[in-house]
């Protein structure tokens, strides 16, 4: 391949590359941006309220 | 007693804060948004039931994704191909959200994803979209860093020359005219 075709094809590479990256990025931001569905927020808090310590060996008290 | 039963008020916070990131691993492996965010929801319940587990002061984003990945293999991956074989087409909706338009000049990148064996996807979206380590990466997907910097590698060649086709048109041949020239960049054209 003559030199100036191997200096195009890395010029190329590098547009395409950084090109590349910056739509991944884009992708995730996507995402990223979108409103988080309150079934999650509500699970944490029903795990939170509901779950003992999964190593605790003592005896759940169901009473207060 | 009772007080000393209460889970750590801090690892709810630490959950919700990563509910994006994982939300998009999970569209990385699923490929669609119901799905991903059944799997979230799963990878959120295995996780705090297995909070103890945990080692404080390391990545909490790590751990929950090497969750959802072997809940992904364990679960979900016979369900979608199940699905895939009923759809046909899946592959040219991944990452499709069929509530919100998106982004029009992300949809050859979405296409040339869904062409990547799903090895090859997961790693180049971990390193390349969620901005995770390749070290990171490699404990997620259970590997050696060589095979993660492989896969990342032969994933970006690929879907480089995807891109190469199809957005020379959207930039008005841009790409083509310095693979034509060879000069602008380069300062060597004669």
């Amino acid at each position: 391949m003559p030199d100036i075709e191997k200096d195009a094809s890395a010029a190329l590479d590098r547009e395409l590359q950084a090109y590349l990256g910056r739509q991944l990025r884009r992708l995730f931001n996507q995402t990223a941006a979108e409103p988080i569905p309150d079934r999650f927020a509500d699970l944490l808090e029903r795990l939170d309220r509901e779950t003992p310590r999964p190593e605790a060996r003592v005896p759940r008290q169901e009473a207060l | 007693m009772e007080e000393i039963q209460r889970p750590d008020p801090g690892f709810k916070s630490a959950l919700l804060a990563e509910i994006s990131q994982l939300r998009f691993f999970a569209l990385s492996l699923t490929g669609h948004h119901d799905r991903a965010d059944d799997l979230v929801q799963e990878t959120l319940i295995k996780a705090w039931a297995a909070q103890h587990r945990f080692t404080p002061g390391s990545s909490l984003r790590a751990w929950l994704f090497t969750i959802m990945r072997n809940t992904f293999y364990s679960d979900y991956r016979k369900l979608r191909r199940e699905v895939q074989d009923r759809d046909g087409d899946s592959a040219a909706r991944l990452f499709a959200n069929p509530e919100q338009n998106g982004h029009l000049d992300l949809d050859d990148l979405k296409i040339a994803l869904a062409k990547l064996p799903e090895d090859q996807r997961v790693a180049v979206l971990l390193v390349g979209a969620s901005g995770l380590s390749y070290e990171e990466a490699a404990q997620i997907c259970g590997c050696a860093l060589g095979t993660i910097k492989s896969r990342v590698n032969r994933a970006r060649q690929k879907l480089m020359a995807h891109l190469a086709i199809e957005s020379a048109a959207e930039f008005g041949g841009e790409f083509l005219a310095i693979a034509g020239s060879g000069g602008s960049a380069s300062g060597e054209a004669a």
